[in-house]
């Protein structure tokens, strides 16, 4: 089960990229953000159990995904 | 789980669940919206107020939520599989520990002399932040129900669909977290 | 129970919703009026549109009394679930009624508001903040109201419910989508503020599409149930 650590992992680095930002630079919020989405979907897929679900409820999660995920970032960018 | 299990198509809980989830999941999209125009409306502030959180605490909470995350699939599969399902009180645990480091969290903040009227950034950052614990609080709730389901000698149809759409709940707490954390904590 | 008669009352649901809604327009208050302008602002708002304000609260306080027969006719929905649900539709019925009065007070208040609009502005500003907060911050019953029917829907036992599953977690959902605009009380910009995107335009957007989907859902199941009038004329001949 390669998931769990896996969303440790990502947690951990985010969290040093954040706090070594310090004056932070766009890209580093950017990557942070993007990270955050990525755990988001892994969480929806393999603990929602979306990975087996439905083509419409999986679509509808990797939707939401892209439609937040492009939101926030644009939001950051400009 | 079987390799053919495992293709063929499954909706996690009842399917009208999903309307809930989605629906809380969009809502707070549209909170993580406003935390972003915030901070690109007024880096300044946002940047001097994050000071006041406490990073180490929110990220001992997303390693908390994540544990639990994990402790109820593992559980699930035990209930799936008619094994007993001995991680659940521990995921009940973990969410607890979550509650409580919140809650000191804001005592802390609070402390420090910043209410929700402070300025944007606090009042984004208790109400959302609320209303994510007020989730988890309800997600307590369907903790129970699986620590509840997980002391039956074996789950008919009606009742595994009940624990699935407890788990998914469950699981989308932890989900929308994993935004809200960076988002107020870490993304200066 | 007659279909007819209650068929009639749920869609009362759908009058509401376009009474409420024209009401809305008439008043100019889409956008809505904001906590943060000034009391001369607010006072010359309502010399301006003095006579579309009286008319349009008009229509309001229709829209009001034509809430009352859709209340009750998905409290008798409730009761058709399964008699044992009892109490949920009286809660239900109780929460609505209180929504009739949610409505009906604000718009007297408003009306109150627009009825001197020459009068010193600070005492126009005061009335028209009584009228707004009353108005808007009325999330309680409706949540109330919310969490009855989704519960009654899922007590439901039918292989398929009158109502339909999903629509119990629709319920849940609008219930949540209410709660933010008790908010209000506290900001007087931003999304909590009574104009705020929270407060006003998700808590009144989903308030007004749970009627509609409701009213479509309780006349539907209307057309799925008996109806009993028939025996009822037939009884005393018996």
């Amino acid at each position: 089960m390669w998931v769990f650590p896996a969303l440790v992992v990502a947690t951990l680095s985010s969290w040093l990229l954040g706090i070594e930002g310090g004056g932070m630079s766009t890209p580093i919020g950017c990557a942070v953000v993007t990270i955050a989405l990525i755990k988001v979907r892994v969480v929806g897929l393999h603990f929602m159990e979306l990975r087996n679900a439905p083509t419409a409820l999986r679509g509808a999660f990797e939707v939401y995904v892209v439609v937040t995920g492009a939101v926030l970032l644009a939001l950051h960018l400009t | 789980m079987t390799a053919t299990a495992a293709r063929t198509k499954h909706i996690p809980g009842e399917s009208g669940l999903w309307v809930f989830l989605f629906g809380d999941m969009i809502m707070f999209s549209v909170f993580f919206g406003f935390v972003a125009v915030l901070h690109g409306r007024h880096p300044a502030m946002f940047r001097a107020s994050q000071q006041a959180l406490h990073p180490g605490l929110g990220l001992l909470n997303t390693l908390l939520l994540l544990t639990a995350s994990a402790l109820v699939v593992r559980g699930l599969r035990h209930l799936r599989t008619g094994r007993p399902a001995r991680t659940l009180p521990w995921a009940l645990l973990c969410a607890l520990g979550f509650a409580a480091i919140k809650g000191s969290e804001y005592a802390l903040v609070i402390r420090a002399g910043h209410t929700p009227s402070s300025n944007d950034f606090f009042m984004y950052y208790f109400v959302f932040t609320g209303i994510h614990l007020a989730h988890l609080t309800i997600g307590l709730g369907a903790l129970t129900v699986l620590v509840v389901l997980s002391r039956r000698p074996s789950l008919g149809p009606g009742k595994l669909l009940l624990a699935e759409g407890a788990a998914a709940y469950w699981h989308m707490v932890d989900l929308l977290w994993l935004l809200l954390f960076p988002l107020f904590y870490l993304v200066a | 129970m007659s279909r007819r008669i209650l068929v009639a009352s749920a869609s009362c649901g759908y009058l509401f919703v376009a009474l409420f809604f024209a009401a809305l327009v008439t008043c100019h208050w889409i956008p809505p009026m904001a906590p943060s302008w000034s009391a001369e602002r607010v006072a010359a708002f309502y010399t301006e549109h003095a006579t579309s304000i009286r008319a349009g609260l008009v229509l309001m306080l229709a829209g009001a009394v034509v809430t009352a027969p859709f209340v009750a006719a998905l409290s008798s929905l409730i009761r058709r679930i399964d008699p044992r649900l009892a109490p949920l539709a009286a809660t239900q019925l109780v929460c609505g009624a209180a929504n009739v009065a949610a409505i009906f007070v604000p718009v007297l208040l408003f009306t109150a508001t627009a009825y001197r609009p020459d009068r010193s502005p600070d005492i126009t500003m005061a009335l028209n903040d009584l009228a707004w907060i009353t108005l808007v911050m009325n999330a309680f019953p409706a949540i109330g109201q919310a969490v009855v029917v989704g519960v009654a829907i899922l007590a439901d036992k039918r292989p398929t419910p009158l109502l339909p599953r999903w629509s119990a977690y629709l319920n849940f959902w609008m219930a949540f989508l209410f709660a933010p605009s008790v908010l209000l009380t506290f900001f007087k910009t931003g999304p909590f503020a009574w104009n705020g995107i929270l407060s006003f335009w998700v808590a009144a957007g989903a308030f007004g599409a749970w009627f509609l989907v409701m009213t479509y859902l309780l006349v539907r199941a209307a057309n799925r149930m008996d109806d009993d009038r028939a025996a009822a004329v037939l009884e005393p001949a018996a």
